[in-house]
């Protein structure tokens, strides 16, 4: 199935690229149909939100490792819970890696930032639908380093062992570090506004509101 | 006499010190040696047999091989000379100092001159051979005569940027004059092109297999005919095209010539069959002066003011004149003979020798301690260039300072952090190339460990080592000329194992996907216990390194 260059961990034929794409969006639909919570309103702000975020990414592709999604994913799993926050990372992933590359990684990419989402809807960063600046600002900056790790098990296959992860992880710190500094930045200046955009607004969804079923008449 | 004693005892002592023979393994030797900067650069063709393919070596001090490339093996010799064509640019894109290689298989390429690593290759028509002709550098581009025809390449890229087709050639460089491409063919025609437009000609009889020489608003051609040669000489109308013949101008000669040399911009050096001559031109005709009755069917070449040429034949030496005036043969003290086209060439203060057959001697014409061959290069001080990142971040992070003070007394803590990140951030990112650099030097496993087997023989640790490790053993060979990078080391150790070996393009260049018929899940390499990020095609090997292929 893999097929080796010996450059970015295991190339993926297109078989099992496609495979793993099915996989990471049937992922994401079931954790989003999962969550009984949701109102189609919410839904759409969530894709749309995700659009956002992707192209953000894209467009700061050229800057060394500072990652627009990271923020946006831990407030996402802070605003939403953990289930749409990681099917919001996972979303995010796929459509931004469309433009800049869709490989093995994207599976590890989208586990690492499910795995914020996770850690954002638990970390207590909303209080009373008001943002804790300084505390998501200290969980943006750290979570950079567990994210690099986990996006460095992608480079392990394709002749590169476990043994090599030390090295790995070594010269990815710089960029680790480029990335957690992003992240307070993007936090710092933009947090507040990410969080208006996620959090729901007073838009009752006509199809959940009780009654509205009896109000249609088929004739 | 005791002076005299003295000063023959100290030449005696240091001769051995300032000359140098060596032989260049292979096929026969038709091209002058090219001295790059502590290298020289001696290219041999394939033997007739096979056994041996055509190779360009870069030889080091003492003569040892920093670097050698195999050419597609063809049994037609290469005779086109290496071309070392300096840093530059154009409307196509910029280039380095690199070597313009071209092979009798059609082959042409750019390749560094210090590593022989490849910046670029391109394949041109073949019809029997392909490139016999030495490429030109030109202000227009890289003018290449081909079997066919002839093009106009882009130094950076190889891109062609024009080309006509033209007689059937061999070894036929074109002249550029005025921005008209002059060249022979075989059949006599010699074919005036203006690059973009299509291609006139005018038919002299004969063949032509030398670039025509501009000579007093003229060109120059020596045509070989039967058994004898013609000297013609063709005014340039205003047009830039040649004029018929000028009757005054036409002069038999011996057979079988050489490639002819303008020596100012009224005379030229002529060789065949019949010797060496000095031609002037005037306005009757030619003023002959022969300078010598030895063969000559090589290149004539003026170097420092002096016309040089090998004589072609059993005992054939080599011929050197002064141009001050008088005709005055030089005369080489290396005890060198033979078949051979190639001219001596000027090495530091020698000059270096080679026949046919190989044999090259450095002559110590006036010591003979500079030339590449037998002294140490000097250190070469390089200023560093000036990098204005340390600037960039340098103002980012007094600016981050700045700005983060300011707002943390006016406003607090996360006011001031929220000020002062983008500058630091902005710091970080200047840096980053720089950092990355240090960061890679302080990783304590950057640098893997050398593999060794005890089993492969000592002599092999000075030079590369390529082994193949196959799932029903390992394959290793060494002790072979060093490779410039990791592909062509690789395909050079399998040729000597007897190993196939099958590679596929990808976008990072070639790529081994096959050793022995074996796939697996692909090959992946390293060396010395190191895996590069980049393709074999691109990495440069050491000259003294162990390179590993394993399956993925």
């Amino acid at each position: 199935m893999f097929a080796s260059v010996g450059v970015h961990g295991p190339v993926l034929s297109p078989t099992a690229a496609l495979l793993f794409d099915v996989v990471l969006l049937g992922a994401a639909t079931v954790l989003l149909l999962q969550d009984k919570r949701m109102t189609r309103h919410q839904g759409v702000l969530l894709l749309s939100f995700v659009a956002v975020v992707a192209v953000l990414r894209v467009l700061m592709a050229n800057l060394p490792n500072v990652q627009p999604v990271t923020v946006a994913v831990l407030l996402a799993g802070a605003s939403l819970g953990a289930r749409r926050g990681m099917a919001f990372a996972i979303l995010v992933t796929m459509l931004s890696n469309t433009v800049l590359g869709d490989g093995y990684w994207t599976l590890f990419q989208a586990a690492g930032w499910a795995a914020i989402a996770v850690v954002g809807s638990r970390a207590r960063l909303i209080e009373d639908d008001r943002l804790l600046l300084g505390r998501a600002t200290l969980f943006a900056g750290l979570l950079a380093f567990p994210f690099g790790l986990i996006t460095n098990l992608s480079l392990i296959g394709g002749g590169t062992g476990f043994a090599h992860l030390p090295a790995l992880v070594w010269a990815g710190l710089p960029f680790d570090l480029s990335h957690a500094l992003g992240n307070v930045v993007i936090m710092l200046w933009t947090g507040a506004l990410m969080l208006r955009m996620l959090l729901p607004v007073d838009v009752p969804d006509a199809m959940a509101t009780p009654g509205v079923e009896s109000d249609v008449h088929l004739v | 006499m005791r002076n005299t004693f003295v000063i023959a005892l100290l030449a005696v002592t240091l001769l051995p010190f300032a000359s140098a023979s060596m032989t260049v393994p292979g096929g026969y030797v038709s091209t002058a040696p090219l001295v790059v900067d502590d290298a020289v650069l001696i290219r041999s063709s394939a033997t007739f047999d096979g056994t041996s393919p055509p190779m360009l070596r870069a030889y080091g001090e003492n003569g040892t091989v920093r670097w050698a490339i195999e050419g597609p093996s063809t049994t037609q010799p290469d005779m086109a000379e290496v071309l070392l064509v300096p840093a530059g640019q154009a409307p196509c894109g910029a280039w380095p100092e690199h070597l313009i290689i071209a092979w009798s298989s059609g082959l042409l390429e750019a390749r560094t001159p210090d590593e022989g690593v490849p910046l670029w290759q391109a394949n041109t028509p073949v019809q029997g051979w392909g490139i016999t002709a030495s490429p030109v550098a030109t202000d227009d581009g890289l003018l290449v005569t081909t079997r066919t025809g002839v093009e106009l390449r882009c130094f950076a890229d190889g891109t062609v940027v024009h080309a006509a087709d033209t007689g059937l050639g061999w070894r036929n460089p074109a002249t550029l004059v005025n921005g008209t491409v002059h060249v022979g063919d075989e059949s006599g025609q010699l074919w005036s092109w203006v690059p973009g437009e299509a291609p006139t000609s005018i038919d002299l009889g004969g063949a032509i297999r030398h670039a025509p020489v501009l000579l007093n608003d003229g060109l120059l051609v020596h045509v070989q005919t039967q058994a004898t040669s013609r000297v013609e000489w063709l005014p340039l109308g205003e047009n830039g095209l040649p004029q018929p013949a000028s009757a005054a101008h036409t002069l038999a000669s011996g057979g079988s010539p050489g490639m002819p040399v303008a020596l100012h911009t009224l005379s030229a050096a002529i060789g065949d069959a019949s010797g060496v001559q000095m031609l002037n031109w005037t306005a009757e005709g030619w003023e002959k002066t022969r300078l010598s009755t030895s063969s000559v069917q090589g290149p004539l070449r003026l170097e420092q003011g002096r016309l040089t040429a090998s004589a072609n034949g059993p005992n054939g030496g080599f011929l050197g004149f002064a141009l001050d005036g008088t005709t005055a043969a030089l005369t080489y003290t290396a005890d060198l003979k033979g078949y051979g086209t190639a001219p001596p060439v000027r090495c530091g203060d020698a000059w270096l020798l080679v026949k046919d057959e190989g044999k090259v001697v450095l002559d110590p014409e006036e010591g003979g301690l500079s030339c590449p061959l037998t002294v140490k290069p000097a250190p070469v001080e390089v200023e560093p260039p000036v990098d204005k990142t340390p600037i960039v971040w340098t103002l980012a992070l007094m600016t981050a300072f700045l700005a983060g003070s300011a707002a943390a007394y006016r406003r607090g803590p996360l006011h001031g952090l929220r000020w002062g990140t983008p500058f630091l951030l902005v710091a970080l990112i200047a840096l980053m190339p720089a950092l990355i650099g240090w960061w890679a030097e302080q990783s304590p496993e950057v640098q893997g460990e050398t593999p060794w087997d005890d089993a492969w023989p000592e002599a092999w640790r000075d030079g590369q080592v390529v082994a193949f490790e196959l799932p029903n053993g390992t394959l290793a060979v060494g002790g072979f000329e060093p490779r410039p990078t990791v592909l062509e080391a690789t395909v050079a150790a399998a040729n000597e194992l007897g190993v196939s070996l099958a590679t596929e393009d990808h976008a990072l260049g070639q790529w081994v996907t096959a050793v022995d018929g074996v796939t697996g899940d692909g090959w992946i390499y390293e060396v010395d216990g190191t895996r590069p990020t980049v393709g074999p095609e691109a990495m440069a090997l050491p000259s003294s390194s162990v390179l590993v292929w394993r399956l993925a």
